[in-house]
């Protein structure tokens, strides 16, 4: 039991390390994730659950983070864009999205990420007709999809799926193998 | 240009690493030591007088700092009006909060500060405001009609602007004319819906008397300029700092009253505070667009030339000119844009600009030209039909041919080059036309009804200082570009624009890589803080790829000259003889000398005693460029639609653009600003339309009621490039960001009226076109199932 | 949009759920959330209590038993469509469930959250109704069954009482014999729907319609059975004109709704028809396949 507007205490696991943090029973997931533990790259677009770029995947389910309260997620797995790679590296999906410029103002860039990991851990192969319809709840305003679809049927052929990085340490280094082969 | 030649390659964009690895800075990303959150109390209701506001309940609730009002804050802020030297424009006074009067729902009322951003919410809830309600103007014609209630009683009017447009004897046109044919259309009111809402985190330094605002903007040195003269500050004292912005297309290139509200709240409470706009708040107070009401006719003579256009053009503006820019930039492009890439000798338009109780009308990406675009179009198709021409025919009889190049428009635009006419051709047979009947019969047996329908364009990109600037706002057309090469002969680029996904860092690398000589590897951009950068328009109307690349070049050229007056010096050759490729100077026809360039920089910097004391030594160089009065890019789109013959449902499943904008610097993030720009269009001929009740409520306020384009929706497009360099920009590039959401709503719409006219059913004459729009059309056609 | 302050309440059993309720004036059970949370946000809902339900083990179990699926209150619509054996059992379900939004929604969304919401536009109350479905409610006078047919009383509104709980669905697996198909027209995948329709058909020996369900979705105020299609069918070859005549009948008697935003009445009723014709079509070709 809680009282309204008491903040109580939140323990969770979060890309693999365990977390401890308060939140009001309204705090939502998304909320938690950015303002108690720092975690920003999860995005909030609408707080209505229809934009997707809050995405998260909580216990191995990519799901909406405005939709949950952050005390719903206690005891939960969470994973977010931030443990995509390993430090200095860069997962087949970012990696994918990078070579295909699947972004462009990155804002419903982490919700897709993990909507497309999730959906990659569900089969590898996806046509591109039924990957559209099954990103259709991301909604991006910027790339017009089509990149997004390439990068994602791309990771999902270098499997993407399977989890962990490429290995390729320094890849994320912003001015290193931009002029990389096309 | 040293021709290392990374202008022209799709490099990788060097802003991705970071936001794919979800380490981007946007406001909301960001948090000051003693940050408080603002909640702001706005009107439910879309016309009244404020009878009275009593904020005691929520001054007294807990976690509250402050609640504000239009009273708390006069004298800390000064009002505006978004006016601009338009011949006998209006427009009222705005202050930051609505005092006395509300005009439209979700106009900021008060402001609450608290410690969190639900306790402010919950305190809003306790502010109590006695609204009288008045009658709301709500259709722009019927506010011009005598005796309707007015928007701004002050200005005695609804009507903001009126203006006719154009040039040629119209009357003689359609005298002389074998063929008159007309349209009446509507096109749905639109905002932008970027990802990111708006938001800003204003801080105030007591001691220094400085503002440090964060905010997601396209205009950061506008603001500078603007928030220091409404707040009293001096313009060295207003920081704008913007990172990375979650999309803007046009709508985050103003003075909002909610923004600087929370600045002056900031100043005067002296507590750094945080606004992070909810989706609920910008569908009720982002700018809104293209909400168009046009009546256009076209003269044609019985091959099917042109003789003459007329158009009445309504602008429904909502209830406020947005200052800077004004609300009549829109009205004015859909009048003068209209003739387009055609030879029309003569052209009539005739342009009214109307307040109402709605969100305020501003730019949108493409400003006027997907109505402008949407209503020749489907003139062209009416006409074709007029006549048993086909539409690709009607066209190529009228668009511009090489040899009329210059052109002058009837409406006096200059396009100074492009392939009008080969962009028709490219597209037709990219298009495969050949294949069509096959498409048709499947898509028949699948019982849908297959359209084919052409856009021809030109997108007036990168506009000069005769824009706004020339009528009294703060927007320049001139960039600039500070490029310093290092000691180490790395080489840091600060960017007086920023961008907000256009991947500006990247292409500006590329220039200064490719004018300076060095590899692209050793540029760093920076951009996005008035404190740090040099001057910047901001990014609007494309003009990025013309203007900052022109100043990054000049000022990557100016260093690389220096570069070479030194190693002259240093390697006791003639400056003319010397080249700086990748980053090593050589001489040329002296193969064996090549002398790295941080070996001359270093000297720049820490070896000045090897130089003679009258060289000029800094590596460092602003350049500035504001180009010509403006590019024209061109192309051509085809959409490819089927209709759904049960329930009316469009999808898009074919997609051609060919698109001339010049030179292309990186052609992948060109081909992402067209696929961008086609999926907005697409969502505005089909899906996305922002409606009131006849009381002025807003019906779309959740992304649930106002539908963007899904993954689903957009199909994959074929993209095209002619590339006619443009004669009178540094790098021969042309603006293009808007001009898919220019073409798009054009081609997508006379492709669903090719379809029902397929079916012997008449067209659709609005947008978005919705699905019992179509059913309508169908039920109506003699020849209907 | 922050919902207003709650307090939250973790129940791990029914009588802890049902004792939580009933200590609030204003208390609300939390399931998946997926639709409680958005209207909270928007402060359209307001309540003092939220009861967190999902982690009660004895309504995390779904199970088939004697032609009918048991799905526990806890149990969310994506383990259901996930499931190897209720997407064995039950096919109908599996293609409703998957016309819900988006699968990061149906995630945490539970198929008792939905009938307990009573959306007029969702699929899952017209499932239940079109096939005869309960729904097991929990209060503190006991459990009781309530008929699909009088469980959503209107829009957003159903039979529960106050303090009590949707504890399982029951559905009743098609049996063989009959065919069954699901439809609806959105603007955009996921969108609540412009028009829907669950319909069965069960065919005789001689080819005849030994009956018809029809239920529509998202054109009235609550889900209604088509009820002049159904006669049109009964005992009929259901031939195309059969059909034809059903689907005219679809909306007889049907008080449609409509709005501005995304469809008018009008639209719904026709488009709808149009629907309900493919829709037939498509369960009489299931039913002659299965017989």
């Amino acid at each position: 039991m809680t009282v309204a507007g008491e903040p109580v205490r939140v323990r969770l696991s979060v890309n693999g390390r365990a977390e401890v943090g308060l939140a009001e029973p309204r705090t939502t997931l998304a909320e938690f994730l950015r303002e108690e533990l720092g975690l920003t790259g999860t995005h909030v677009g609408c707080e209505q659950g229809v934009c997707g770029a809050c995405t998260v995947v909580v216990d191995g389910a990519a799901v909406r983070g405005c939709l949950m309260f952050a005390v719903q997620a206690d005891g939960r797995a969470v994973e977010t864009v931030e443990g995509l790679a390993a430090e200095g590296g860069m997962h087949p999906l970012q990696r994918a999205f990078w070579d295909a410029q699947a972004l462009q103002c990155g804002f419903c860039t982490p919700g897709l990420l993990m909507t497309a990991l999730v959906a990659l851990r569900e089969r590898p192969e996806w046509t591109r007709e039924a990957l559209r319809e099954r990103l259709s709840g991301n909604l991006c305003r910027c790339t017009g999809y089509s990149t997004v679809l390439d990068a994602v049927l791309a990771a999902g052929r270098a499997g993407a799926g399977d989890g962990g990085d490429d290995g390729s340490a320094g890849a994320g280094a912003p001015a290193s193998g931009e002029a990389g082969p096309r | 240009m040293t021709g290392t030649g990374y202008v022209g390659r799709a490099v990788r964009r060097r802003e991705d690493p970071r936001l794919l690895a979800g380490r981007g800075r946007y406001v909301d990303d960001v948090t000051e030591p003693r940050q408080a959150y603002v909640a702001f109390v706005r009107s439910p209701v879309a016309s009244a007088r404020i009878a009275r506001i009593d904020t005691s309940a929520a001054r007294s609730a807990p976690d509250v700092l402050a609640v504000l009002t239009a009273d708390d804050l006069a004298g800390h802020c000064s009002g505006w009006r978004g006016l601009l030297s338009w011949p006998g424009m209006v427009a009222g006074e705005q202050t930051a909060l609505a005092t006395g009067v509300v005009r439209h729902v979700g106009e900021p009322v008060a402001l609450v500060v608290a410690t969190g951003r639900g306790p402010a919410e919950d305190a809003a809830e306790l502010v109590e405001v006695d609204y009288e309600e008045r009658p709301a103007v709500l259709d722009p014609v019927a506010a011009l009609e005598p005796g309707s209630p007015l928007v701004h009683e002050e200005l005695g009017t609804n009507l903001c602007f009126a203006s006719p447009f154009g040039s040629g004897d119209v009357d003689a046109a359609f005298a002389g004319a074998d063929t008159v044919v007309d349209v009446t259309v509507r096109t749905g009111r639109h905002t932008a819906v970027a990802l990111e809402t708006r938001g800003i985190l204003a801080a105030f330094d007591r001691d220094e008397r400085t503002l440090t605002v964060r905010i997601s903007t396209q205009a950061p040195q506008m603001l500078q300029t603007l928030y220091a003269r409404l707040l009293g500050l001096p313009e060295n004292s207003v920081r704008v700092i913007t990172e990375h912005v979650g999309g803007a297309f046009g709508m985050k290139a103003f003075v909002y009253p909610d923004e600087i509200a929370v600045a002056a709240a900031a100043m005067l409470l002296d507590r750094p505070l945080k606004w992070t706009q909810d989706r609920y708040e910008a569908m009720q107070s982002d700018t809104q667009a293209r909400d168009e009401r046009v009546t256009a006719s076209l003269a044609l003579t019985a091959d099917g030339r042109i003789l003459g256009l007329r158009s009445q053009v309504v602008s429904d503006a909502g209830a406020w000119s947005m200052y800077p820019r004004g609300c009549v930039t829109e009205g004015v492009q859909v009048a003068t844009i209209m003739p387009g890439p055609y030879r029309v000798p003569a052209v009539a338009a005739d342009l009214r600009v109307v307040y109402t109780n709605k969100a305020p009308l501003a730019v949108y990406r493409a400003v006027g030209h997907p109505p402008a675009i949407l209503v020749m179009e489907l003139l062209m198709d009416e006409a074709a039909r007029a006549l048993g021409l086909a539409p690709d025919e009607v066209r190529r009889r009228n668009l511009v041919r090489p040899e009329d190049l210059p052109y002058t428009s009837a409406t006096g635009n200059v396009y100074d080059s492009g392939s009008h006419l080969e962009s028709l051709e490219r597209a037709v047979a990219l298009l495969g036309p050949d294949g069509l009947e096959e498409r048709r019969r499947d898509a028949a047996a699948r019982g849908r009804l297959l359209g084919v329908g052409l856009a021809a364009f030109v997108e007036l990109s990168a506009p000069g200082a005769m824009f706004y600037g020339a009528k009294g706002a703060p927007i320049t057309a001139h960039d600039q570009v500070e490029v310093t090469l290092q000691p180490d002969g790395s080489v840091t680029v600060l960017l007086g624009t920023p961008g907000q996904g256009q991947g500006l860092h990247t292409t500006a690398a590329q220039v200064v890589a490719d004018g300076l000589g060095v590899p692209l590897e050793a540029v760093r951009v920076v951009s996005g803080d008035t404190g740090v950068v040099p001057h910047g328009s901001g990014v609007w109307a494309s003009r990025s790829a013309v203007v900052s690349a022109g100043a990054a070049h000049a000022a990557a050229v100016e260093v690389r000259g220096r570069v070479l007056a030194l190693a002259g010096h240093l390697l006791e050759a003639d400056p003319a003889d010397l080249e700086l490729s990748e980053g090593v100077v050589g001489v040329r026809g002296v193969p064996g000398t090549r002398v790295p360039v941080h070996e001359i920089a270093a000297v720049a910097y820490w070896g000045t005693h090897r130089l003679p004391p009258d060289l000029e030594v800094g590596l460092g160089a602003v350049g500035s460029y504001a180009g010509p009065p403006y590019t024209f890019n061109n192309g051509t789109h085809v959409a490819v639609v089927e209709v759904e013959r049960a329930t009316g449902l469009v999808r898009v499943v074919d997609y051609v653009v060919v698109e001339d904008c010049g030179v292309l610097i990186n052609p992948d993030i060109v081909d992402g600003q067209i696929r961008g720009g086609v999926a907005q269009g697409l969502g505005g001929a089909l899906l996305e339309q922002v409606v009131h009740d006849p009381n002025g409520q807003p019906q779309t306020s959740t992304m649930l009621d106002y539908l963007v384009p899904t993954a689903y929706d957009v199909p994959d497009i074929r993209i095209e490039h002619i590339q006619t360099p443009a004669p009178t920009t540094t790098l021969g590039t042309k603006g293009v960001g808007e001009a898919g959401t220019a073409g798009a709503p054009a081609a997508v719409h006379c492709a669903v009226n090719d379809a029902l006219a397929r079916a012997g059913a008449g067209g659709v004459f609005r947008q978005p076109i919705r699905p019992e729009d179509v059913l309508d059309a169908l039920d109506r056609a003699p020849a209907s199932r | 949009m922050k919902p207003a302050p709650f307090e939250y309440v973790r129940a791990d059993t029914v009588p802890e759920a049902l004792a939580a309720l009933g200590g609030a004036d204003d208390a609300r059970v939390l399931a998946g959330g997926q639709s409680l949370v958005p209207i909270m946000a928007l402060r359209l809902a307001t309540p003092e209590v939220l009861v967190d339900v999902s982690r009660a083990p004895e309504l995390r179990e779904h199970r088939s038993d004697g032609g009918v699926l048991t799905v526990g209150a806890g149990v969310t619509d994506r383990e259901l469509e996930l499931d190897a054996g209720v997407r064995a059992a039950h096919p109908l379900l599996v293609r409703t469930l998957s016309l819900i939004a988006h699968p990061e929604i149906r995630a945490r969304g539970t198929l008792c959250g939905s009938l307990a919401h009573a959306d007029p536009a969702a699929e899952l109350p017209a499932l239940l109704l079109a096939t005869d479905g309960e729904v097991e409610v929990a209060g503190d006078a006991g459990r009781r069954r309530v008929p699909a047919a009088e469980f959503v009383t209107g829009p957003f509104t159903t039979a529960l009482a106050d303090g009590e709980m949707v504890v399982a669905a029951h559905l009743p697996l098609p049996g063989p014999g009959s065919g069954w198909a699901v439809d609806e027209i959105a603007r955009r995948p996921g969108d609540y729907a412009l028009a829907g329709v669950v319909c069965g058909v069960e065919l005789d020996g001689a080819g005849r319609c030994a009956g018809a369900r029809v239920a529509l979705f998202g054109v009235a105020a609550t889900p209604v059975r088509a009820h002049g299609a159904e006669r049109v069918l009964d005992g009929a070859v259901p031939d195309d004109a059969a059909l034809d005549a059903a689907a005219a009948a679809a909306f007889d008697g049907v008080d449609v709704i409509g709005d501005e935003v995304h469809a008018s009445a009008g639209y719904r009723r026709r488009a709808g028809a149009a629907l309900v014709r493919r829709a037939l079509t498509a369960a009489v070709r299931a039913a002659g396949e299965g017989a």
